[in-house]
């Protein structure tokens, strides 16, 4: 294979870690176009080198352990893989204008005031539709998660936040959850690393949990009247978010747990939902989990609590989470038992660093993006800026795939269960909006597809960002090497097989 | 959970492109003969004792005194109240249309999903995948388990692809833009089948184009229907279906119908409902002609509603509902047993309950019109349920 030299800006060097490297500005004709790696050039003071095995690294960790690399990132990311891989467990970084563009407290008690204002009613609405001013506050969540995948620095923590959001996964439009929504997910933000005890705490008391999976009104068997025990939370508990589907328990377990767990309420403070452990309605007797009892040594919310530690240090768990891992971030199925050794309920990160690692490494198979890693990939390609979220909104609403929106809690499916004729139509569809500035996202052509002086080039272009490409990829790129081409060539490298796959 | 559409597909996509004249040709198990499947999905939950019920039952006048149908004088009166279905059941006056093929026209009544969800998405994502509880629910949609190893172009009529077709081959015709012909030029030669690694991309890339390609030829119909039937994008959809069928090798059609959820003075929302559903498919049937008897309709909505009126003189998120079964060979009239009205009857003493699993009637579908083995589909098996001829 042809050795490439890398030609890299020597500015670019100075500012690592700055959200924008010169590179998304453009550059004068004098210097070579940017992010075009050049056959065996010279390399003049102030440039620096980087292998072909690293940029193939550099690329696969960006491509696949953050939402997309933007313009210039891969080069930069080439020249110190192991110190652009830390960059990516520092936590994500909000485009600093994100706030002032959408201006949502998370605050639920600031989200009740400002959008719970009923609307007229019709009587040709949807009863959803009704509630319009809760669709008002999902639109603007789902607008403003979109914004900040787009525009937000490269971070694995991002990607982790929606695994665990989609391990957890919670729908807007069930009761009040849509209230509690924003404080859920910063709540796993902020244990997305961190211990898998406190995140499956903090998830049981969160409201918006207990009231997706009913646990809000679960209590024990004649507290109230016509009320009683509701075991969707405890079935979930175990099916999805710990043992898995089968994975030894029964519905007698099933049926512990969810006495376990009541009187684990939500009441409401003005109108705010919020945990509540109501003693009252706990069920104070004995209960049987897998062997063991619960209800005797401890009580009341201990009980929970004991079981979720249980849950958090079982090895049928540690197997589980790490397949989940490799699954979406590794792209194979065979891992996870050997995966698990790194897995320490009280630090997830050995399991993620591994993870990385895995998901680096040459053959690593290919992994067809999601519709919303599909959308938000190629918005960061183009190095955008977000001026009117909604058409981001709209196309992943065609594709099914809207943040918060799955109503069942298995989350949404891993990459290859999308692949379809239809979602590959949505995609061209939304590559070409993209590139013809209809798809609400600002962007500076020099920067997304600078200009090339051979169809060598052009091709060079495409594989620093996607790696090698099909024969027909390649022919299509070779073809598209003027100036006026450029757009078409940013579309062809978009809507490629190539550009489907992370 | 242990679906594994990959491979599935891979397939499916593998038998396509293979054949690669680009025509719509038949794969690997063809569906049987020409048979021809329209669904339409009501969403909002449709109130079932609204459009079929058995309007005598004391319970029934008792539980909805202000919107109860009426009691009609006698069996297919002329009289503008409801029309004497049988010997317990009426239907809704607005089902008129419907009435000249009662023969052929097959009403399951208290059918539902086996587990109470009453949530829209969750019930409606549940029911088009063909599943039986939320956490359990196979990630591809029922359709395109049923439609499996067929190549014949599959559509859904508006913007975007429902749930039942997840993980198919399929084309939301609502969503073609119809111009800009050049960058497809650009995806077809980015999309050329290729002799290196075989990728399934790059067939599936492949195959939605030429279906694309294909649809965009009989553009000119739609335009047609559309001058034909003017406004009313229910009957518009069905009369540009009727036009597919007849002039393509479309084999699968997916419609929707909204605004269901009658939580306020239904009487007069689901008269406008009612009306348009049976009046669509009615004039969709007459138009069928000759392709009449390839054709199946299915009608489904996700629950049924809160026997008892509300305080607003309209219905609340309840359970079993009514499905239509449409077709030459359907067995017309009452299916399913009636679980009754009676409070003790009841699921949770507020809800119709449901005596017959939906999967029973989609498999039932599946199996009789389009052949579809029954272990091919994951559904509840029909068992005695004999909708068909």
């Amino acid at each position: 294979m042809k050795k490439w030299i890398l030609v890299a800006v020597c500015v670019a060097l100075g500012c690592g870690g700055q959200a924008q490297s010169p590179l998304e500005r453009g550059t004068s004709s004098a210097s070579p176009a940017p992010g075009v790696v050049q056959a065996e050039g010279p390399t003049n003071n102030g440039e620096r080198e980087a292998s072909a095995s690293a940029v193939r690294d550099a690329r696969q960790l960006l491509n696949r352990f953050t939402w997309g690399a933007r313009p210039g990132e891969i080069i930069r990311a080439a020249l110190d893989v192991d110190a652009a891989q830390q960059a990516l467990m520092n936590a994500e970084q909000a485009p600093p204008t994100l706030d002032e563009r959408y201006p949502i407290d998370v605050a639920p008690s600031a989200l009740l005031a400002r959008f719970n204002r009923v609307p007229e009613r019709s009587e040709s609405m949807d009863a959803e539709e009704r509630q319009g001013s809760r669709r008002d506050l999902i639109q603007l969540q789902q607008e403003r998660a979109l914004v900040l995948a787009v525009e937000g620095s490269g971070s694995f923590r991002a990607l982790l936040t929606d695994f665990w959001f989609n391990h957890f996964n919670v729908h807007a439009l069930k009761a009040s959850v849509a209230y509690s929504l924003l404080g859920y997910e910063e709540m796993l933000r902020a244990q997305n690393v961190g211990s898998m005890q406190t995140m499956l705490l903090e998830v049981a008391r969160h409201p918006a949990m207990l009231e997706y999976l009913d646990n809000a009104s679960s209590v024990r068997e004649g507290f109230r009247e016509g009320r009683g025990l509701n075991e969707n939370y405890a079935r979930e508990l175990l099916e999805l978010h710990t043992l898995g589907e089968g994975n030894g328990y029964t519905q007698d377990d099933v049926r512990e747990t969810a006495r376990i767990f009541t009187g684990w309420n939500v009441r409401r403070e003005e109108g705010v939902p919020t945990f509540f452990f109501r003693r009252r309605a706990h069920d104070t007797e004995a209960k049987l989990v897998m062997g063991q009892s619960y209800g005797q040594e401890q009580s009341g919310e201990a009980e929970g609590e004991a079981l979720l530690r249980r849950l958090a240090d079982d090895p049928r768990v540690a197997t589980r989470i790490a397949a989940g891992l490799e699954a979406r971030f590794v792209g194979t199925e065979s891992s996870a038992s050997a995966l698990a050794s790194f897995y320490d309920d009280e630090d997830l990160r050995p399991l993620v660093l591994r993870v990385i690692e895995l998901g680096r490494a040459e053959g690593a198979p290919p992994i067809f993006k999601t519709p919303l890693e599909y959308v938000v990939s190629a918005a960061r390609f183009v190095g955008g800026r977000v001026s009117d979220a909604r058409p981001l909104r709209q196309a992943l609403g065609r594709m099914q795939m809207l943040p918060y929106n799955q109503p069942v809690p298995t989350g949404y499916p891993r990459g290859d269960a999308w692949l379809s004729s239809s979602t590959m139509l949505e995609r061209f569809r939304f590559a070409r909006a993209l590139v013809e500035g209809e798809a609400g996202v600002e962007f500076d052509l020099d920067a997304a597809a600078p200009s090339v002086a051979s169809g060598e080039e052009a091709v060079a272009w495409a594989e620093l960002h996607v790696g090698e490409l099909s024969s027909a990829t390649r022919a299509v790129v070779t073809s598209l090497a003027e100036d006026g081409q450029r757009s078409e060539r940013l579309l062809a490298l978009l809507a490629s097989p190539e550009f489907m796959v992370r | 959970m242990s679906v594994s559409p990959f491979s599935r597909r891979a397939f499916l996509i593998g038998g396509a492109a293979s054949a690669c004249s680009l025509r719509f040709t038949r794969g690997a198990r063809a569906q049987s003969g020409d048979a021809v499947l329209v669904t339409v999905f009501l969403r909002g939950g449709m109130d079932s004792l609204g459009v079929v019920a058995p309007a005598a039952d004391p319970n029934y006048r008792r539980l909805r005194p202000d919107i109860a149908l009426p009691v009609p004088p006698r069996r297919g009166s002329e009289s503008a109240g409801s029309i004497r279905l049988d010997r317990r059941f009426v239907l809704h006056p607005g089902m008129r249309p419907l009435i000249p093929h009662r023969d052929e026209l097959g009403i399951v009544v208290a059918a539902g999903l086996p587990f109470a969800i009453r949530s829209h998405f969750t019930a409606q994502y549940v029911m088009e995948h063909g599943g039986a509880r939320a956490e359990t629910t196979p990630l591809e949609g029922w359709l395109a388990r049923a439609t499996a190893g067929v190549t014949a172009p599959i559509v859904e009529m508006g913007p975007s692809i429902p749930h039942s077709l997840e993980g198919a081959s399929a084309l939301a015709l609502g969503a073609r833009t119809g111009r800009r012909h050049e960058s497809e030029a650009l995806f077809q030669r980015l999309y050329e089948p290729d002799a290196s690694p075989e990728s399934e991309i790059r067939r599936t890339g492949h195959v939605a184009l030429e279906m694309q390609q294909r649809l965009r030829r009989l553009a000119p119909l739609e335009q047609e229907s559309r001058e034909q039937f003017g406004p009313g994008a229910f009957s518009r959809s069905l009369q540009y279906a009727s036009r597919l069928i007849a002039d393509s090798n479309v084999r699968t059609i997916t419609l929707s119908q909204g605004s269901w959820d009658t939580h306020r003075n239904q009487v007069g929302a689901l008269n406008a409902r009612v009306r348009d559903l049976a009046s669509g498919i009615a004039s969709f049937w007459q138009s069928l002609g000759e392709h009449q008897r390839r054709v199946v309709v299915l009608v489904m909505s996700e629950f049924g509603r809160t026997v008892a009126q509300n305080g607003t003189a309209g219905t609340d998120h309840g359970y079993g509902t009514a499905m239509f079964v449409l077709g030459q060979r359907v067995r017309g009239g009452v299916h399913g047993r009636w679980p009754g009205l009676a409070e003790s009857d009841l699921y949770e003493g507020r809800d119709l309950q449901v005596t017959t699993d939906y999967r029973r009637v989609l498999a039932s579908v599946a199996n009789t019109h389009l052949g579809v083995p029954l272990d091919a589909l994951s559904l509840a098996p029909p068992g005695r349920l004999e909708l068909f001829r």
